[in-house]
C-alpha cells in the first residue's frame, strides 16, 4: 500500500535542506557560545573593576568577594596577583603581599597600583628607602597621586628628612583640601622645630579642615603650647577652652595666666593641676619660678628639686634649680645642677646637629644609630626606638638597632606612633 | 493724602546716607597699631600698664629739620649675606669739645652682587646747635670704606680728645682725633686691626688699673663669602641666622701707654671663650672696683668677664644668671645696656633679643647674682613680636627714675609676605619707669608710634641741644636715621636734673668706668662711664642724672678706675658739670657701696 497523503515538507523555503541546517545550528551555537564568552569576559572586566573601587573606598572585605569571582575567570590571573597583595597589606602580611605584587607589577594596566601597594608595604616593613623608590616612580607616571605623595611623606619623616617630608605633606593638602591630617603632622613637625607661628597656622588648618577628628583634644593642647611658645595668652586660653578639663589643660592655662600678670589664677591653675597629677613637669617648673620670683627660694629648691627627681633629663628644671641654689647661697649643690644643666644642653645641642647631619645623608644609618643612643640618653626611649628603626631601614645589618628594635614588640614607624598618614 | 514717591524716596535716601556712612567709617577708621596686628597678647598685657595720665615723656621726630641726610646702606644684592641684617650701631660724641654732642654714623658698604655706584661712607655730624648738624666727613677724615658695624668713643690717649674706633667687616679702624677737628687712621701703628673679621660691638675699658684705656673688640661669626648660606621661606630667600656659622674670638687689646696696643686676649681668658658677639658693655657689676665685660651672644650664651682686677678675667655668665634668660634659654641676642632701675644702687643690665622671645631685664641681686624680672617689671611685652636692637636705660623724663627705650625692627627683609606677625619695618618702643619696679608702655603717648616705621639697629641717646633732657638718635636699615628731640623742658616739666662730666687726671681722661653717686636729699643715684653700650654703639659719656622735684644734689661721690673716692659737695642742679679727679674731697677707699650710706 502505497501512502498516498501529499508530502508534509519539514521545513519549507531556505531551511528545506539539512546541510543548510546543521549550519545554521552551528552559528547559533557559535553566537551563543561567544555570547557567553563576551558575557563572561566582560563580568571579570567588571568584577575588577569593583574590586580597583572597593580597594580605593577601603572596603577589603568586597574586594575578597569580587577576588573570590574573579579566582574562577579565566585570564585575570595577574589581577588576582594584584588584588591578594592588596588583602595582604590589608592583613599587616607584608612580605608576601610583596611576592603577590612581583606579579602584577609588569602588567602595563596595573604597573602604578602595584608601585603603590608595594610602596605601602615596603614602608611597612620599614624599608624606606625602597619605598621611596617606588613611590617616587608612581609620581613619575601620575604626579597628583595624594596615596603616593602621603605615603613619601611617611617614609621620608621616619628617615628624619624633614623637608622632604614637608614638601610631600604640603602636596597631600594641596590635593587633597579636605584632608586635615596632613596639617596635623605639619604642625607637629614644625613644633618640633620650634617654628611655632607655623605650627598655629597648620593646627589651625587641620582644625578647620576637620573639626571633629579624633585628635582634636591632642590638637588643641599642642596648638595652645604653641601660643604660649609666642607668648599668645589669650589665644592659647581659647584654645584650651575647648578641651575638657584635666591636668594639662590646667597646667597650660597656669602658665598663660602667669604670662598675662594673673598671678591669682595661675596659682590657682597649679594647685589643680598638681592635685590631680602631682608630678606634672608643668606645673611644677612653675610653680617653682613663682615661688622664686616671691623671692622664696627654699620653697622653689624644694618643689624644683621634686621635679628633677621626677624628670632628671629635663633641662630647664636643672637649670632653675641650679639658680635658685645660688641664690641660697649653697654654691655647690648650685654647681652641681649647673653642671647636669650643661651635660643635658651639649646633649640636646649633639642631637640637634645630628639631626641636621641626617636631614643631610640620607642614607646614613651610623648617624641615626647616634640620634637614637642620645635620644636614650635624653630619656625619650620612644624617639630612640624610632631612630634605631631608621638606622636599620637603610642598613638592616647594623647589630645595635637590631638588639634594641628586636628587644620590643611590634614594629613601629614614627607615623603609627601618631596615627595613619 | 498719599504721597508713597515722596515715602520711597526718603527711605532710599536714608539707606544712601546710611551706607555712605559705614564707608567713611571703614575708609577712615583709625589705623591699627602694630601691636594690634600681630595679634599676640602685648595690646593686652601693655594695657595694664598703660599710663592714664598724660605722658610726661613727649618726643618728637626732628630727623628733616637736620640737614641731617645720611641713609644707611646694608651693601645688599639679594644674595642675603648675614653681615647686611647687623649692620650697624652709631655713636655720639663731642669731638671738637664746643659742649655740642655731633654724631658718627658707621654706614654698610657695597657686598658682592651690589649693584655699581657711588661708594657709600660713614658719616660725621658736627651738631652746629639749634638742631642744625653739618657733614664734617670729609673734612674730619672719617669717611672709612669698610664695612661699618659699630663704633665706640674715648680719648685713649689723654690728649684731650675723644678717639673713635669703628667696628668693621673686615679690618677695623682706630681713628685719633688731631684736636684740629680732624682725625688720623692710626689702626696700624697702634695694632688694634684685629684681623678680618665680622665685627660686632667694641668698647674702650681700663682692664687693669693703669690709667690707660685698653680695648675690647667683640666680634659676630666666622663667616666668609665662601662660606655663605641662605634659606628659603617657600619662593623667598631668606638670611641665614648664627647658628650655622661658627663662633668667632673675640680680642683684648691693653694700651701700652704709646699709641700702641699688645693684643692680650690670651694671657687675659678672652679668647678661651669664643662667641657670636653683638652689643658689649663693659661695667664694674659687682661693684669691686675694676671694670667686668658682658658680650651678648647671638644665639649662644652671653658671656661675662669677671676682671680680677689685673686685666686677667674669668668668663662668669652662667652662675651669674646672665648667660641665658631665666629659662636657661640662649636668646637671639642684640642689645645690652646698664643703669640702675630701682634705684637699689646695683647695675641692673637689660639686653634684646629676636622675634617672639622676650628681652630680659636682668636684675642685680647684689651678691652676685641677677634675676630675670622681665615679666614682673613688663619690661618686655609690648616687644616679643619684634626683632629686637638697640636699647638704653635713660630717664627721658628727669623723675630720677631711668625709662627703657627699645628700638626694633626685623632683620629679614622680606618677612612681611610670609609672617603676619611682625614686620621688616616697625615703630621702636619707649617703657616709662613707674617707680615701683615696673614699666609701662608709652610708645602711643610719648610720640614715637607718630614717627615713619623704620628697621631701626643701633640707637644713642644724649642731650644734643643741651636743654637738660636726653634726646635720642636712631641708625636705620637702608634708611635715613630717625632723631628724636625730647620736648621735657619745651613742656615745661619742673623736674630738675644734672649733667656730669669726668676728667680724669692721673686715671684715664674721659673717667670712663668711673662710679658717679648722686645724693640729692631722699634719691641716691648712681651711674658709670661706659664707652660703648646698647647695640655695638657709644654714647653718654657725658652722664645725666634725672633728679625730679630735688633742687640741691647735696653730694657727688665719685670712684675712679685705678684711682681713689673723692666727694664733691652740693653741686648745683640743672647744670652741666665738669668734675676733675683730684679736686674733690678724697674719701677712704671701701665705703663706696650706696645701699650701706
Amino acid at each position: 500500500m502505497t501512502d498516498t497523503s501529499p508530502e508534509r515538507p519539514y521545513l519549507s523555503g531556505p531551511f528545506r535542506r539539512p546541510t543548510i541546517l546543521v549550519f545554521a545550528g552551528l552559528l547559533a551555537a557559535s553566537a551563543m557560545f561567544g555570547g557567553w564568552a563576551w558575557w563572561h569576559a566582560r563580568q571579570g572586566s567588571q568584577r575588577f573593576a569593583r574590586a580597583l573601587a572597593a580597594v580605593d573606598a577601603q572596603r577589603f572585605d568586597r574586594v575578597q568577594r569580587e577576588l573570590d569571582a574573579l579566582e574562577t575567570t579565566p585570564g585575570y590571573t595577574v589581577q588576582c596577583h594584584f588584588l591578594r597583595g592588596v588583602l595582604l597589606v590589608q592583613q599587616q602580611r607584608f612580605f608576601p603581599a610583596l611576592d603577590e605584587f612581583g606579579h602584577s607589577v609588569d602588567d602595563p594596566e596595573l604597573r602604578v597600583r602595584t608601585l603603590l601597594h608595594s610602596g605601602e608595604a615596603l614602608y611597612r616593613v620599614q624599608n624606606f628607602q625602597a619605598a621611596i623608590g617606588l613611590l617616587v616612580q608612581v609620581l613619575g607616571t601620575e604626579p597628583d597621586s595624594i596615596d603616593a605623595h602621603r605615603w613619601l611623606a611617611a617614609a621620608y619623616y621616619d628617615l628624619g628628612l624633614r623637608d622632604q617630608a614637608m614638601r610631600h605633606m604640603v602636596r597631600v593638602s594641596e590635593l587633597d583640601p579636605s584632608d586635615a591630617r596632613p596639617h596635623r603632622l605639619m604642625g607637629l613637625i614644625q613644633k618640633d622645630f620650634e617654628n611655632f607661628a607655623a605650627a598655629v597656622r597648620s593646627y589651625r588648618e587641620s582644625l578647620r579642615r576637620n573639626p571633629q577628628q579624633a585628635d582634636r583634644e591632642t590638637i588643641l593642647l599642642e596648638l595652645a603650647e604653641c601660643h604660649v611658645k609666642l607668648r599668645q595668652h589669650q589665644d592659647a586660653l581659647a584654645a584650651l577652652a575647648e578641651c575638657r578639663p584635666a591636668p594639662n589643660r590646667w597646667a597650660l592655662e597656669a602658665e598663660c595666666h602667669y604670662g598675662s600678670s594673673n598671678l591669682v589664677e595661675a596659682r590657682r591653675r597649679i594647685e589643680q593641676t598638681l592635685e590631680a597629677a602631682p608630678a606634672n613637669l608643668r606645673a611644677l617648673l612653675l610653680q617653682g619660678t613663682i615661688f622664686l620670683d616671691e623671692g622664696n627660694v627654699e620653697a622653689a629648691v624644694r618643689v624644683l628639686s621634686q621635679a628633677a627627681a621626677g624628670y632628671p633629663k629635663d633641662y630647664t628644671v636643672r637649670y632653675k634649680l641650679g639658680q635658685a641654689y645660688r641664690r641660697l647661697g649653697d654654691s655647690q649643690n648650685a654647681d652641681e645642677q649647673a653642671r647636669i644643666a650643661a651635660e643635658i644642653k651639649q646633649l640636646r645641642l649633639q642631637f640637634s646637629e645630628l639631626h641636621e647631619t641626617a636631614a643631610a645623608e640620607p642614607n646614613n644609618a651610623d648617624v641615626r644609630c647616634q640620634l637614637a643612643i642620645l635620644a636614650g640618653q635624653l630619656d625619650r626611649p620612644d624617639l630612640a626606638r624610632v631612630w634605631f628603626q631608621a638606622a636599620l631601614a637603610i642598613n638592616p645589618k647594623q647589630e645595635q638597632p637590631q638588639r634594641q628594635v628586636s628587644g620590643g614588640s611590634q614594629p613601629k614607624t614614627k607615623v603609627d606612633a601618631k596615627e595613619e598618614p | 493724602m498719599k504721597r508713597p514717591p515722596a515715602i520711597i524716596g526718603a527711605c532710599l535716601l536714608a539707606i544712601v546716607a546710611a551706607i555712605a556712612g559705614w564707608g567713611v567709617c571703614i575708609v577712615f577708621r583709625p589705623a591699627r597699631a602694630p601691636s594690634e596686628r600681630s595679634g599676640s597678647d602685648d595690646g593686652k598685657a601693655g594695657e595694664a600698664g598703660i599710663a592714664e595720665a598724660p605722658c610726661p615723656i613727649q618726643l618728637r621726630e626732628v630727623s628733616d629739620q637736620t640737614g641731617i641726610t645720611f641713609v644707611h646702606t646694608d651693601g645688599s644684592s639679594g644674595r642675603h649675606y648675614i653681615p647686611e641684617t647687623v649692620t650697624a650701631g652709631l655713636a655720639t660724641l663731642d669731638f671738637d669739645g664746643d659742649g655740642l654732642i655731633d654724631i658718627y654714623f658707621p654706614n654698610g658698604a657695597p657686598l658682592p652682587g651690589a649693584p655699581a655706584g657711588q661708594a657709600p661712607h660713614h658719616a660725621l655730624y658736627r651738631n652746629l646747635g639749634r638742631w642744625q648738624f653739618q657733614d664734617v666727613t670729609e673734612l674730619a677724615g672719617v669717611a672709612c670704606a669698610g664695612y661699618g658695624m659699630g663704633a665706640t668713643v674715648a680719648d685713649y690717649d689723654h690728649d684731650g680728645f675723644p678717639d673713635l674706633y669703628v667696628s668693621i667687616f673686615g679690618p677695623k679702624v682706630l681713628y685719633h682725633n688731631n684736636g684740629d677737628g680732624t682725625f688720623s687712621d692710626v689702626t696700624a701703628t697702634a695694632g688694634v686691626a684685629d684681623g678680618n673679621k665680622l665685627g660686632a660691638g667694641v668698647c674702650f675699658l681700663d682692664i687693669d688699673g693703669d690709667g690707660d684705656l685698653d680695648l675690647f673688640v667683640g666680634n659676630y661669626v666666622k663667616f666668609t663669602f665662601d662660606s655663605h648660606i641662605s634659606f628659603h621661606q617657600g619662593p623667598y630667600e631668606e638670611y641665614a641666622g648664627p647658628k650655622v656659622y661658627p663662633p668667632e674670638l673675640h680680642a683684648l687689646f691693653r694700651n701700652n701707654g704709646n699709641g700702641t696696643f699688645a693684643d692680650v686676649s690670651d694671657v687675659a681668658g678672652i679668647t678661651r671663650h669664643p662667641g657670636k658677639g653683638m652689643g658689649a658693655v663693659c661695667a664694674d657689676y659687682d661693684d669691686d672696683g675694676d671694670t667686668d665685660i658682658f658680650v651678648l651672644n647671638d644665639v649662644y650664651g652671653n658671656s661675662c668677664f669677671q676682671n680680677d682686677g689685673t686685666g686677667k678675667f674669668r668668663e662668669v655668665a652662667l652662675e651669674l644668671g646672665f648667660k641665658y634668660n631665666g629659662e636657661g634659654t640662649p636668646l637671639g641676642s642684640m642689645g645690652v645696656d646698664c643703669g640702675d632701675y630701682d634705684n637699689d644702687g646695683l647695675l641692673d643690665f637689660y639686653q634684646t633679643s629676636y622675634q617672639t622671645e622676650l628681652p630680659v631685664l636682668y636684675r642685680n641681686l647684689g651678691h652676685g647674682i641677677f634675676e630675670d624680672v622681665t615679666r614682673r617689671s613688663n619690661a618686655g611685652q609690648a616687644t616679643v613680636n619684634n626683632v629686637k636692637w638697640g636699647c638704653g636705660f635713660i630717664d627721658f623724663d628727669n623723675d630720677g627714675y631711668r625709662d627703657l627705650f627699645v628700638a626694633m625692627g626685623h632683620l629679614q627683609d622680606l618677612i612681611d609676605h610670609y609672617d603676619p606677625t611682625t614686620s621688616y619695618r616697625t615703630w621702636n618702643v619707649l617703657l616709662r619707669n613707674q617707680g615701683d619696679g615696673r614699666f609701662a608702655e608709652v610708645s602711643d603717648q610719648c610720640g614715637i608710634r607718630q614717627t615713619a616705621a623704620h628697621s631701626a639697629r643701633g640707637a644713642v641717646f644724649d642731650d644734643l641741644d643741651n636743654d637738660g633732657d636726653i634726646d635720642a638718635v636712631v641708625l636705620n636699615s637702608r634708611a635715613g636715621p630717625t632723631i628724636l628731640r625730647n620736648i621735657l623742658q619745651e613742656s615745661g616739666s619742673q623736674n630738675r636734673w644734672l649733667q656730669i662730666r669726668l676728667r680724669g687726671t692721673t686715671t684715664n681722661r674721659d673717667g670712663v668706668g668711673a662710679r658717679v653717686w648722686v645724693r640729692a636729699g631722699d634719691l641716691t643715684l648712681v651711674d658709670e662711664v661706659h664707652a660703648g653700650r646698647g647695640y655695638q654703639s657709644h654714647f653718654g659719656s657725658r652722664l645725666h642724672f634725672g633728679l625730679g622735684p630735688r633742687e640741691r644734689v647735696e653730694q657727688v661721690k665719685i670712684r675712679w678706675i685705678g684711682g681713689g673716692v673723692e666727694v664733691f659737695s652740693d653741686v648745683p642742679v640743672d647744670q652741666f658739670v665738669t668734675l676733675i679727679e683730684g679736686r674733690g674731697l678724697p674719701q677712704a677707699a671701701g665705703s663706696t657701696a650706696n645701699r650701706s650710706e
